[in-house]
């Protein structure tokens, strides 16, 4: 009897000592590298990728969360200061300029460069000649117009503006405001949009944002022009958020707005009968300036906390390729592939409407990548609306002069402030973890201990109180 | 009769350390969640941080304060706080007063225009704020009804003096409930025999109204004041769906730039300076309406 209990036991033992030892074993072969990936899409577009790159790839996981456009950033942003950032994240491409100047993204030059002829918008990748980012996803503006309030007005629908002169005729002609028929569609009460209407203008023009020195130029002749140009064009305009110009247009009841291809994904359900066109957006005269449009698009970045760079960028890679893009292209509607080989596929070819975007993307303009652009950023949307709202073109470029050279000022001196501990910065990511210096550990400590024991007086006092009321 | 045997055997001193035992769940979570960042976030209102730029934190005293009055954006937001404060309280206190008065008045149904009337106070302000979007709409409902009545429509959101008044009216509706139901309390709690020795002595409803009800729900107004006043100057779920300080930072108010200055800017110095400017400025509000509050009880 007792025998056999000790066999029992015994044998138990073996057995468990075999697992312990199996699990020993096995535990580093089993051991997959999971990715964490952060993005901004509906997961029904991001699964199945991410499925066929793990069935190929065995041993690596990505891990998908989705962020939203909202809020993204910040999440982003607090990560990246509590050392939490995800291993790869996708990034808007005018935050760029931001991520990769202030070094906390992985340089993939070697591992992604011969891929630069076959791929769009490399510029919001790039910084100081290395690539930090793989281009994703492009998109880009057009003018859309309307043809039947075109020959309602006595325009020919066939010949879209082709001048900002048409332009404004064209709008002047069809704006009837009693009737709730509106011209051209101008941009406002919202901070992020304006600025991507307003600068094809600039730029068709010839102006820039930045001259190549990267000194502030917007306040040149060029920008003056637009300017005067875009007042002009508002006379005949519904001054009102993007959504809402939209919708009107979808109704019928707008007849020129630039806008882009998320529309298509609305017209066929909610506005079948809508008869409609869309055109480059047009350069200031004939033979004069260029017709040109605000190219935005997604970056995928590797923050330096990566943990397997190697499986990351092959992820990027994939994820990247136009049979990959095409699908989330194709039901969005929001952007286009940046994988050139996409743009052969039948989706494009036959639908001259799409056309008319993948041509205004040869002459798209990206705003500048800068550490300081979403700064710069606001400085032009303010610009544009106090214009918008009537103030003098002059006042306001010199304002927007005066403004830039204040926040670059305040850059300058906390670049020279970091500058003495370079090696601090530039071995590890700089976050707040990293600032907790011994004197600041020390106040905070003191601080939550002064907390802690004003906390026991507190509930002492109140003990006596209680004790003498019950007294 | 007080000390049991129980009592004298264990020490007086003792019982606190229990307490604090017993307590510590929630001082944990106080100190880490409350007291902690409240720490942090002052200190860091002296410093100038970049959340990018972390080598370059660094103490800048009363740097940040300065700059807090020479910014435009700043006052402008302060200047749009103060209008919507200024603008909201009042009329929530007395539309809330006048509903609660009525409501109170109704003797079928009570419970449902109560509860009607409370709804919007339970609904997520994200909400409210996407649903008046399109109320606020160029086609919209409002419009259609400005239309209808003859007057000139208007992009309410858009406007630069519209934007502001259509958001305050947006938050006096939602908020209103709130306020009547702790009207209907304090009414409630009134002794009815004030009113039968009111009518026997033949004091009319005005009356009644202004030498009985008002002097007994007093403590109940100057609450109402007082938290409608501290939520004024916090507005900000309204602001960021709906304008996010737009057009031409009419809408812009503290929260918001704080929120700005923080997540857009990445500048944390100067967003904890500016939250602990707005902190300043409700403490001293609540502190001089705290003293009225006192006065009045007396």
């Amino acid at each position: 009897m007792l025998r056999e209990v000790l066999r029992v036991a015994g044998s138990a033992g073996r057995l468990m000592a075999v697992m312990v030892m199996l699990a020993i074993f096995c535990a580093p072969a089993a051991a997959e590298t999971e990715l964490v990936f952060w993005n901004f899409w509906d997961q029904k577009f991001i699964a199945p990728v991410i499925a066929r790159f793990e069935a190929e790839h065995p041993g690596v996981k990505i891990r998908s969360e989705q962020l939203n456009w909202g809020n993204g950033l910040d999440k982003i942003v607090v990560a990246l200061a509590n050392g939490k950032a995800p291993d790869i994240c996708e990034l808007g491409s005018t935050w760029t300029g931001k991520f990769m100047s202030e070094g906390v993204l992985i340089d993939i030059t070697e591992r992604v460069s011969d891929l630069r002829p076959r791929y769009h918008l490399w510029e919001p990748a790039t910084w100081e000649g290395r690539i930090y980012g793989m281009p994703w996803l492009v998109g880009t503006r057009v003018l859309f117009y309307n043809r039947a309030l075109f020959k309602a007005a006595g325009l020919d629908p066939d010949i879209p503006p082709r001048t900002w002169d048409e332009l404004l005729i064209a709008a002047k002609a069809i704006h009837q405001p009693d009737k709730g028929i509106y011209g051209f569609g101008v941009n406002a009460g919202e901070g992020h949009i304006l600025y991507k209407k307003f600068l094809p203008f600039v730029w068709g023009n010839g102006g820039s944002i930045l001259d190549g020195q990267g000194n502030f130029c917007f306040d040149s002749p060029a920008t003056r022009e637009a300017l005067e140009f875009y007042r002009r064009l508002m006379a005949f305009g519904l001054k009102e958020k993007q959504d809402i110009l939209d919708d009107a247009f979808k109704k019928g009841r707008l007849g020129l707005e630039i806008s882009g291809s998320w529309n298509f994904a609305k017209y066929p359900k909610e506005a079948p009968d809508l008869d409609f066109g869309t055109a480059l957006i047009p350069p200031p005269g004939e033979g004069r300036g260029r017709s040109c449009s605000f190219l935005g698009g997604q970056i995928l970045v590797l923050f330096k906390n990566c943990r397997d760079t190697q499986a990351a960028t092959e992820f990027l890679r994939f994820l990247t390729k136009a049979e990959n893009t095409l699908p989330i292209t194709k039901e969005a509607l929001v952007s286009f592939p940046t994988d050139k080989a996409a743009y052969d596929d039948d989706f494009f070819r036959k639908n001259p409407k799409l056309g008319v975007f993948v041509k205004q993307m040869e002459t798209g303009v990206h705003p500048p990548v800068h550490p300081l652009w979403i700064e710069l950023e606001s400085i032009i949307n303010d610009a544009v609306e106090k214009v918008l709202y009537g103030s003098p073109v002059d006042e306001v470029l010199g304002a927007a002069a005066t403004a830039y050279e204040r926040v670059r000022l305040q850059f300058d001196d906390r670049r020279k402030a970091s500058a003495p501990v370079p090696s601090s910065a530039g071995s590890s990511i700089p976050v707040a973890g990293t600032i907790a210096l011994p004197v600041w550990a020390m106040v905070l400590l003191v601080l939550i201990a002064a907390g802690t024991v004003a906390n026991a007086i507190l509930l002492i006092f109140i003990y006596g109180e209680v004790k003498k009321n019950a007294a | 009769m007080r000390a049991t045997g129980r009592d004298a055997s264990s020490p007086s001193v003792a019982r606190p350390l229990y307490a604090l035992l017993f307590l510590s769940p929630w001082l944990m979570t106080f100190l880490v969640f409350w007291l902690y960042p409240l720490a942090f976030s002052f200190l860091l209102s002296f410093c100038d941080y970049d959340v990018f730029r972390a080598g370059a934190f660094r103490w800048t005293g009363l740097d940040n304060v300065v700059r807090l009055f020479s910014d435009d954006r700043f006052r402008q937001a302060f200047g749009n706080t103060l209008f919507f404060v200024v603008g909201t309280t009042p009329v929530t206190t007395l539309l809330a007063l006048a509903l609660a008065l009525l409501v109170e008045r109704v003797r079928n149904l009570q419970n449902l225009f109560r509860s009607a009337f409370f709804l919007p106070s339970i609904i997520s302000m994200v909400v409210i704020a996407t649903i008046f979007k399109s109320f606020y709409a160029p086609d919209g409902f409002l419009n259609a009804v400005m239309a209808f009545a003859g007057f000139q429509k208007h992009a309410w959101l858009v406007e630069t003096a519209w934007a502001m008044p259509a958001i305050m009216a947006m938050d006096v509706w939602s908020s209103i409930g709130y306020y009547m139901v702790l009207f209907l309390a304090a009414l409630k709690s009134v002794p009815a025999h004030l009113y039968e020795a009111a009518e026997v002595d033949g004091a009319g409803e005005w009356a009644q109204f202004r030498h009985i009800t008002l002097p007994q729900i007093r403590g109940m107004i100057l609450f109402v004041i007082v938290i409608n006043i501290i939520r004024g100057w916090q507005v900000f779920p309204e602001i960021f769906t709906l304008t996010r300080g737009g057009p031409l930072g009419t809408t812009d108010t503290l929260v918001h730039r704080v929120y700005e200055a923080a997540f857009r800017y990445h500048e944390m110095g100067y967003a904890s300076a500016m939250a602990w400017v707005l902190f300043a400025v409700i403490m001293a509000m609540s502190l001089v309406q705290m003293r009225l509050l006192r006065e009045k009880h007396r």
